[in-house]
């Protein structure tokens, strides 16, 4: 597709070796006839001898070289491995996109005829075929081929009818593209990738049952060599010479791996695989620092008794060139019974800060500075056992899909109680009676029956209640919620909020509300902060912000929503979010903000205390005049 | 003068395989007498939560969807005569998309230039070099720069790329584009240039829209007349400010009422100053 | 999940039907004469034609196919067209072998497959993950019949550990029954296990990134807690299709290692059948292995079942 997979594939260094050795054995297969020192069908009176100087790897019961043999016998393992995957290509990709594109009848009577073929092992259907055709290598190969073709018939259609769903195809039909056109221009090179990674495992397959089918004696018949057929041979003499199985069992083995190796690599680097292990983060923080300006703040003057209190944050996450702070120095506080909203558009840093506070930062993602405080105390500082007894106890979190964030596999009676259990004595019985009281609590009708539903039994609203009474089992004195009401209708979002604020009053609960929707902000929380690109640029209680906004980007977020606006167009703001490489000196904001003046860009712009809770990061704060709503 | 389009007691029902053998049905109703029509030019919007019925009736009127009763007219001729199975020409120059997801919606192995171009390949009798050079003007009337169009739909941003998949359904001059929630992926900021830019393109050539959203503000703005769907039912429909400003329905008065105020005097702090009083 | 199994019994039968009919035609329309083939160089058209008649081999095909459908239903696979001998009896004698072999292996590939995934899942990247990756990958390109070999060979017959080759069947001897299985089921588990493994791996890690992961870690699970009851559930959704599918591909496999043990199990009577035009006896053998691979594939489904309650429903 471009170059960025080849790149991924070479840097792979299992996928580098696997191809590196597969050019070998094709090198050794092509030059067999120069490079094998004897003929490999000449028999000698020399026996079973071992690895030695006359014969690098010995001879066999009849006097032959056996590094001939081999080198010739790569040779037929190649063309056997070629022939069956190209069979394997030439029907069931044409077929399989035949199927899965059409579908209907055609579509039922080829599935129900894979589904039989597949039903019996591969190995005996080779076998059966084998019983028609006759024995010999090419019977085989065209057995194995078939074989493998009923699977590509499979693999194909299941592609072919996932990609049938996708907007791209809708779209190239919209566009008035013939079918077969869009099957071979738009379905085809999508499944590219698939299918070459199949391929070299069906190549590996087709090894190995070639050698199985010889080594069984209904494949290549003797005195042509393969790999089977050797170990066979060799099985025979393995009393006489324990050496004699291994060039060919171990040809075989370092081939079919390194198809495997290039197959996995082939997948991963298509960006279709599923399990890379993720890097480690690298915990170079010094030096991007000198390169992305972080923020201290001085300016923002810290909330009286706040329950959590995070100071100068930065948070950084693995980039290819080194990590980049996503957070740059923020400061936030809040207080038992208020929601403090944290506004911003996507990518502004808003998600990293709340799972910081919980330790829940994915791998390649690092506090780099900064504290985050609980109760006076810095939550880095404590072990991963203590972080445990903090979480889900004292701090609650809820997340944007609720669907996705409940385990599918418990039922959501079980995965309420499970908090308690963790955290107190409560027996089983004990856990499950509360977990129906908490359901009961944010307003989940029939507590008792829905208790012992699997969360793909509730709609997302309901969903919602119930994460947000798991995260308010053991009565924490904070709850963080990470937009969570985004994935909601309106009316569910009304009412998610609204006990929201209930629970809020009912706990004296702190909240920290995470949203990009600034009317949420504007009707739920007491004070806000508004992030943009990693800081945060404007700080104070919701009244002021939304009368009377002190930093551009605020002003401009509140006019560009189609409410806020007066007249036909909307006021826009150019440009879009840097990104986090994109970062320079100066005021982030500067490349799109209206009254961007030079002295904006020349260095770090401070965020500037106005009394109170409020503050901005602006250096004309008091100078330009901003309109709102 | 006909309405560009006219959909008619339109009725959409899924019938999903149950059961271990698949041979027992349940049927799911997505769309459920649904009429309204659109004349040249004009902007409908189609609000409701998920789930009610707005992306079928739009894949109805693609063409990509038939109806289990009633019709969609295109230009006084029956959508399912024309439609994408049918693969008649004239219907596809005349009726175009852009979908949510512009990621999804452009094929990832396809330069964005040669994207932009396939429709007028199919629909238009241009040149292989008429077709580039029209798909670069294209790019320019979207406000993208034409160098963009050598990269693939993973090189540039999300608002670029909904540029991309405006300029692809505007390329054969169609009179009539669905939207269905083009801009509902997209941050406020993006939001907001997408909106104008789809308001200037409709002043420029004066097609209509079928703008399909979930958010009521963004519906108001662009749209003349509204539609109001739940359930598959179609609960009001009228010009557009009187739908807001005077909902007739129960169900919209209550879907109006809970979109966030962004006035700050209307939410928690009123409360609170109620509750300490 | 009643529904499940019944639904998989009843789509099994027209399964078998028709797998036994696309291999019964393919060997009847598809081969040359068998009488034939059989007959070898004393071929004459007379002979031809009467062992044609023994053999019921002149009468339409359709009606060979009924008559064989109909026998076969009742347990009556005919009788082999080498050694007169019913295949029915020949095949129960043979079946009990391949099928303790590979239930062995099964077995073997489950438990080491499954471990290893946990064991390499719990840290990605660290240096057991990637020896076990590589180990893995390992397994699965060794032959099973070279792994049979190398076993026989070094801890049977070298070490004498374990038997290194023959077969007692359990009725005779339990205990030697075990035993006698011991170097086969690892013989065959292996690869098995190296293929298991490598997907319970990627399937754990898939479902640790998974939203209600980070739930469970958010509410103060221990990371033993979060593996055990929230990720292995969930990745053994994916895996225990991978399982039936391995289970189907070792019943394949068992054919070779029982030969490199000398065990007298299904391949002493393919073998030869394939090489003779035996098509009673071949075909008996794919219509009982597909039984087998049906039967464990609904075992499969029932445990998807109990996996993923979204099935259940
Ligand atoms: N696991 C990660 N690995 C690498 N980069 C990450 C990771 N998570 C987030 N980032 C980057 O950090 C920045 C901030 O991300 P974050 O998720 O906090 O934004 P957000 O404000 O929550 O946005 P959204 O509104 O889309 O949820 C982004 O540039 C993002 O690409
Ligand atoms: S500092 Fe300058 S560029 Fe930045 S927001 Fe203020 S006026 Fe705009
Ligand atoms: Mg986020």
């Amino acid at each position: 597709m471009n170059e960025s997979w080849r790149h991924r594939f070479v840097r792979d260094p299992f996928a580098l070796g696997g191809l590196i050795l597969l050019l070998l054995v094709l090198v050794a297969a092509l030059a067999a006839p120069w490079l094998a020192p004897a003929d490999p069908d000449t028999t000698s009176s020399d026996l079973l001898l071992g690895p030695g100087a006359g014969h690098l790897l010995g001879t066999d019961q009849h006097g032959r070289d056996v590094l001939s043999r081999l080198l010739f016998a790569s040779r037929t393992a190649l063309m056997a491995g070629g022939e069956a995957v190209g069979l394997a290509l030439v029907i069931g990709v044409p077929l399989g996109l035949i199927v899965g594109y059409f579908g209907g009848w055609w579509d039922r009577i080829g599935m129900r005829i894979v589904d039989a073929l597949m039903a019996v092992p591969a190995l005996i259907i080779a076998f059966a075929i084998i019983a028609v055709l006759g024995p010999g290598l090419t019977n085989a190969m065209l057995a194995v081929g078939l074989l493998f073709a009923v699977r590509m018939i499979r693999l194909v259609r299941g592609i072919v009818l996932s990609l049938r769903e996708e907007l791209y195809v809708d779209a190239a039909r919209l566009g008035g593209a013939p079918r077969f056109y869009v099957m071979g221009r738009t379905i085809l090179p999508n499944m590219l990738g698939p299918v070459i990674v199949q391929s070299a495992l069906y190549f590996s397959a087709a090894l190995l049952i070639e050698a199985m089918l010889s080594f069984l004696g209904v494949g290549v018949q003797i005195p042509n060599a393969t790999w089977g057929s050797m170990l066979a041979e060799a099985r025979a003499e393995q009393f006489n010479q324990p050496f004699l199985p291994f060039p060919p069992a171990i040809a075989l083995t370092v081939t079919v791996l390194a198809l495997n190796f290039v197959a996995d690599g082939l997948r991963d680097s298509l960006g279709k695989g599923n399990a890379k292990s993720p890097r480690k983060p690298r915990r170079r923080a010094a030096a991007a620092q000198a390169t992305v300006p972080v923020t201290s703040t001085a300016g923002l003057a810290a909330v009286d008794g706040a329950e959590l209190r995070i100071r100068d944050l930065v948070i950084s996450v693995a980039a290819p060139g080194g990590p980049l702070p996503a957070v740059r120095g923020v400061n936030i506080d809040v207080r038992r019974g208020e929601i403090v909203g944290v506004v911003g558009e996507s990518g502004s840093g808003k998600s990293l800060t709340a799972l910081s506070i919980m330790g829940l930062l994915a791998p390649g993602v690092s506090v780099t500075g900064g504290q985050v405080l609980h109760q006076q105390v810095d939550l880095a500082s404590l072990s991963d056992k203590q972080m445990r007894s903090i979480r889900g106890k004292r701090i609650g979190m809820v997340f944007q899909e609720p669907l996705s964030a409940l385990n599918p596999a418990m039922t959501v009676g079980a995965q309420i109680a499970e908090t308690l259990r963790i955290h107190t004595k409560a027996s089983r019985k004990e856990a499950l009676s509360r977990a129906v009281e908490l359901l009961d609590r944010v307003g989940v009708p029939d507590p008792e029956a829905r208790a012992k539903d699997f969360p793909h039994q509730f709609s997302g609203g309901m969903a919602q209640r119930a994460v947000i009474a798991m995260a308010l089992a053991c009565e924490p004195e904070l709850l963080i919620a990470d937009e969570p009401t985004t994935a909601l209708d309106v009316t569910t979002q009304k009412q998610v909020l609204d006990l929201l604020q209930e629970l809020v009053d009912e706990f004296d609960l702190g909240v920290l509300l995470i949203t990009h929707d600034m009317g949420i902000v504007a009707e739920t929380c007491d004070r806000a902060y508004v992030m943009y690109a990693g800081q945060v640029v404007e700080a104070g209680d919701v009244v002021g912000i939304f009368t009377r906004p002190r930093h551009p980007y605020t002003a401009a977020l509140l006019r560009s929503t189609p409410r806020g606006a007066v007249g036909d167009r909307l006021p826009t703001l150019p440009g879009r979010v840097p990104n986090l490489v994109d970062i320079g000196a100066g005021c982030t904001f500067a490349p799109r903000c209206s009254f961007a003046q030079d002295s904006c860009r020349q260095g770090e712009i401070p965020l500037l205390a106005l009394g109170g809770p409020s503050a901005s990061r602006c250096l004309l704060t008091d100078q330009i005049k901003m309109e709102a709503v | 003068m006909t309405a560009l389009l006219e959909v008619d007691d339109l009725s959409v029902t899924f019938r999903r395989r149950v059961g271990a053998l698949g041979l027992r049905h349940r049927e799911m109703r997505a769309v459920d007498g649904v009429s309204f029509d659109i004349q040249p030019g004009e902007t409908f919007g189609l609000v409701g939560e998920s789930g009610s019925g707005k992306s079928t009736t739009g894949r109805v009127v693609l063409g990509l969807l038939g109806a289990t009763s009633g019709e969609a007219r295109f230009e006084g001729r029956p959508i399912a005569e024309q439609g994408t199975s049918r693969g008649d020409k004239a219907f596809h120059a005349g009726v175009q998309a852009v979908f949510q997801d512009p990621l999804a919606s452009l094929n990832p192995t396809m330069k964005l230039l040669d994207a932009i171009a396939e429709p007028l390949r199919w629909l238009t009798s241009m040149s292989a070099r008429e077709r580039s050079h029209r798909a670069s003007e294209l790019l320019e009337m979207v406000g993208l720069d034409p160098t963009l169009g050598d990269r693939y739909p993973h090189q540039i941003s999300g608002g670029q790329r909904q540029r991309v998949a405006i300029a692809r359904a505007i390329a054969p001059r169609p009179r009539l584009v669905v939207c269905d929630e083009a801009v509902s992926a997209l941050d406020v900021s993006t939001q907001a240039q997408i909106i104008n830019l789809l308001q200037d393109l409709q002043d420029q050539l004066g097609m209509a829209y079928l703008f399909i959203a979930h958010d009521l503000d963004v519906v108001r703005h662009i749209s003349d007349r509204i539609g109001v769907l739940c359930r598959g039912v179609m609960v009001e429909q009228g010009d557009a400010d009187q739908v807001y400003d005077a909902p007739k329905h129960a169900y919209t008065r209550e879907l109006l009422a809970s979109v966030p105020n962004p006035d700050p005097h209307a939410g928690r702090q009123r409360k609170r100053k109620e509750a300490l009083s | 999940m009643r529904r499940i199994a019944i639904g998989r019994l009843a789509s099994a039968v027209p399964l078998l039907v028709l797998v036994s009919f696309i291999v019964f035609g393919a060997m009847h329309l598809g081969a040359g004469s068998v009488s034939e083939s059989i007959l070898g160089d004393g071929a004459t058209p007379d002979r031809v034609a009467a062992l044609d008649k023994e053999l019921g081999l002149d009468r339409p095909f359709l009606v060979q196919y009924a008559d064989w459908l109909v026998s076969a239903a009742q347990g009556d696979f005919g009788s082999s067209y080498i050694d007169k001998r019913a295949v029915a009896d020949s095949v129960s004698v043979a079946l009990p072998v391949t099928l303790s072999i590979a239930g062995g292996g099964i077995l073997v590939a489950v438990l080491l497959g499954l471990g290893v995934g946990l064991v390499a899942a719990a840290r990605p990247g660290g240096w057991a993950d990637r020896l076990l990756t590589f180990l893995s990958s390992v397994a699965l390109a060794v032959p099973a019949f070279w792994a049979a070999m190398l076993l026989s060979y070094y801890l049977g017959v070298e070490a004498g550990l374990f038997p290194a080759s023959g077969y007692i069947p359990l009725a005779t001897d339990p205990v030697g029954w075990f035993q006698c299985l011991i170097l086969p089921s690892i013989a065959l588990g292996l690869a098995g296990a190296g293929s298991i493994g490598r997907q319970m791996r990627g399937a754990l890690i898939d479902v640790l990134r998974k939203d209600y992961i980070r739930t469970a870690r958010a509410k103060g699970a221990s990371p033993l807690r979060v593996l055990f009851r929230h990720a292995f559930r969930n990745a053994m959704v994916p895996v225990s299709t991978v399982i039936g599918f391995q289970a189907a591909t070792m019943l394949g496999g068992s054919l070779v290692v029982e030969r490199v043990f000398a065990m007298p199990g299904l391949s002493d009577l393919l073998v030869p059948a394939v090489l003779g035009h035996d098509f009673p006896v071949v075909l008996a053998i794919v219509v009982v292995t597909a039984i087998a691979v049906l039967a464990i594939n609904l075992v499969i489904d029932l445990a998807y079942g109990f996996f993923d309650p979204k099935v259940r429903a």
